[in-house]
This record gives C-alpha cells, structure tokens and sequence, in this order.
C-alpha cells in the first residue's frame, strides 16, 4: 500500500508541474503584452500579423492622431458636463438643453467620422485580409461605444 | 405336509445358505488382504496439480472474501495491488503529465482569449475618444 501510495504521489508531482509549466509557457507571450506600456499596439502588430515596416507606419500614424484624439475627449467632457448642468438646473426641456443636446450629438458624429478616418488609414496599411478583418472589429465598437455613452448622459 | 413342518425346512435351508456365504466372504477376503499387502509395497501416489493451483485457490478465497467487504476495502487493495506492479508506475506518471499538460493548454487558450479581449479594449481606448470618456467618468 505504501508503494502504491508514493507511486500515486510522485504521479500527483509531476501532474501539477507539467500543469504549471505547460500553463505558464503558453499564457507567457500574452501577459508580456498585457505589462507592456504600449500594449494595445503590442497587440495590433500580432493580431494582425504587421510586419515591422507596417507597425512603424501605423504606430507613427497612432501618434498623428493622438492629439486629434486627446482634444476629442477634452470637448466630449465639456459638452457632457453642460448637458448635465443643463439636466439638472431645469425641469423642462428648455431651448438651451436642447441646443447643447445637438451640440453634443455633432460631436459624437464627429468623433466617430475622426475615428473611422483613421480605421480605415490604418487598414489601408495592412494585408488586405487582415485589413477588413480590422476595420470589422474597430468599426463595431464604434457604435456600441457611442450606445455606451448615450447612456451616460441619463446617469 | 403341515405348515409349522414346512416352514422348519425353509429356515433350515435359510439357515445353511447364510453359513456358506460367510464362510466364503471371510475366506475371500483373506485371500485379498494378503495379495493388498503384497502390492503396497509397490504402489506410488501420481497426484498431477493444475498450473497455477494455488494461485487459483488464493483468488478464489480472495473473491469469497472481497465479495463479502466494503466497497472502500476492496478498492484500497485494489489500489495497493495494481499500483505495485513495476511496469504500472511510468505508464500512471505518463498519462498523468499528458492529461494535465491536455488541460493546462486548454485552459491557456481560455486565458489567452480573454486576455486578447482585454487588449483589445484597451486598444480601442486609444483610438476612440468615446470608448476613452466612457471608461474615464
């Protein structure tokens, strides 16, 4: 019985480490991405395959448009508190509200035409299959983002 | 002839055949025993044993007696002979390392997915100004 019993334990050993190593080498390349500092493009140039040349286009591209982006948001967060405000201080759909709410609407619009501009310049500069597989992925979060932040208004 | 006269002839007739017999028996069987002692001396005892007799016997008092103990008995031992055997220990560590290496990819791959979602995300982040407020208030 003792026999059986180390026979048994030795079999458990090697089990869990064969487990942990197999475990660790196969989720290793995806939690380097994760602690990288520019993951999200880490990730880009192996999803989609880009080869050096390519990701250093699309990355100095990613920078051209950062700004673009960074001043979006900024105007996003203004026009969000002042329909909030607007929200808030009234009891009726006043005039104003209703002028910041199409103010806000037009920015939304013009955040996403900005976005798709860039989706498609960035697929412009990949294979052609992983190119549309891009612009398919990117593209849907586009509109669910902007369902997302519909409702945040009503928060 | 009366009857009572009849019937002492038929007992005396009985009477004679029972006394022939025995004395014929007892004479014949003289006569044996000298001839059995004569052959005892000469007679050898060829007693062939099936092949694996005694482990036959073993396993059927081991099956009498596992037939009649707890479930948790008859397993321990089973454990305790099966796992002995030399040839058995490699093969047991072999299947165990291929089944939880089997399963550490899979879940790997699991893993792997929902980390690539998150990337994503995160990606997406830097490109839409939307996703970025969202996430930001």
């Amino acid at each position: 019985m003792r026999r059986a019993l180390l026979i048994l334990l030795v079999t458990a050993a090697v089990s869990l480490a064969g487990y942990l190593v197999s475990y660790e080498l196969a989720t290793r390349p995806a939690k380097c991405m994760m602690e990288h500092p520019n993951a999200g493009m880490v990730w880009l140039k192996r999803e989609y395959h880009l080869s050096d040349a390519q990701y250093a286009r699309i990355a100095q591209m990613h920078g051209d448009y950062r700004p673009t982006c960074e001043r979006m948001c900024r105007r996003i967060a203004e026009a969000n508190a002042k329909v909030r405000a607007l929200i808030d201080s009234n009891s009726t759909a006043t005039p104003e509200t209703e002028a910041a709410l199409k103010e806000w609407a037009l920015l939304q619009n013009e955040c996403r035409v900005a976005m798709l501009r860039h989706v498609y310049a960035v697929s412009a500069e990949m294979p052609p299959e992983e190119g549309r597989r891009y612009i398919k992925m990117a593209t849907g979060r586009i509109v669910s983002s902007g369902m997302e932040h519909a409702t945040l208004v009503t928060k | 002839m009366p009857n009572g006269v009849l019937n002492f002839f038929k007992g005396l007739a009985v009477l004679g055949c029972f006394i022939r017999v025995s004395g014929r028996s007892r004479f014949e069987s003289e006569q044996m025993n000298s001839d059995e002692n004569q052959l005892f001396p000469t007679w050898t005892v060829k007693v062939e044993i099936p092949p694996r007799f005694q482990a036959n016997v073993w396993a059927q008092i081991a099956a009498r007696e596992s037939s009649r103990r707890p479930l948790w008995d008859q397993l321990r031992d089973w454990v305790a002979a099966e796992f002995c055997k030399p040839h058995l220990a490699p093969a047991l560590v072999t299947l165990g390392l291929t089944l939880s290496i089997a399963l550490a990819y899979m879940q790997a791959q699991d893993t792997n997915v929902m980390k690539g979602k998150e990337l994503e995300a995160r990606y997406l982040e830097t490109i839409n100004p939307l996703a970025h407020m969202s996430h930001s208030t």
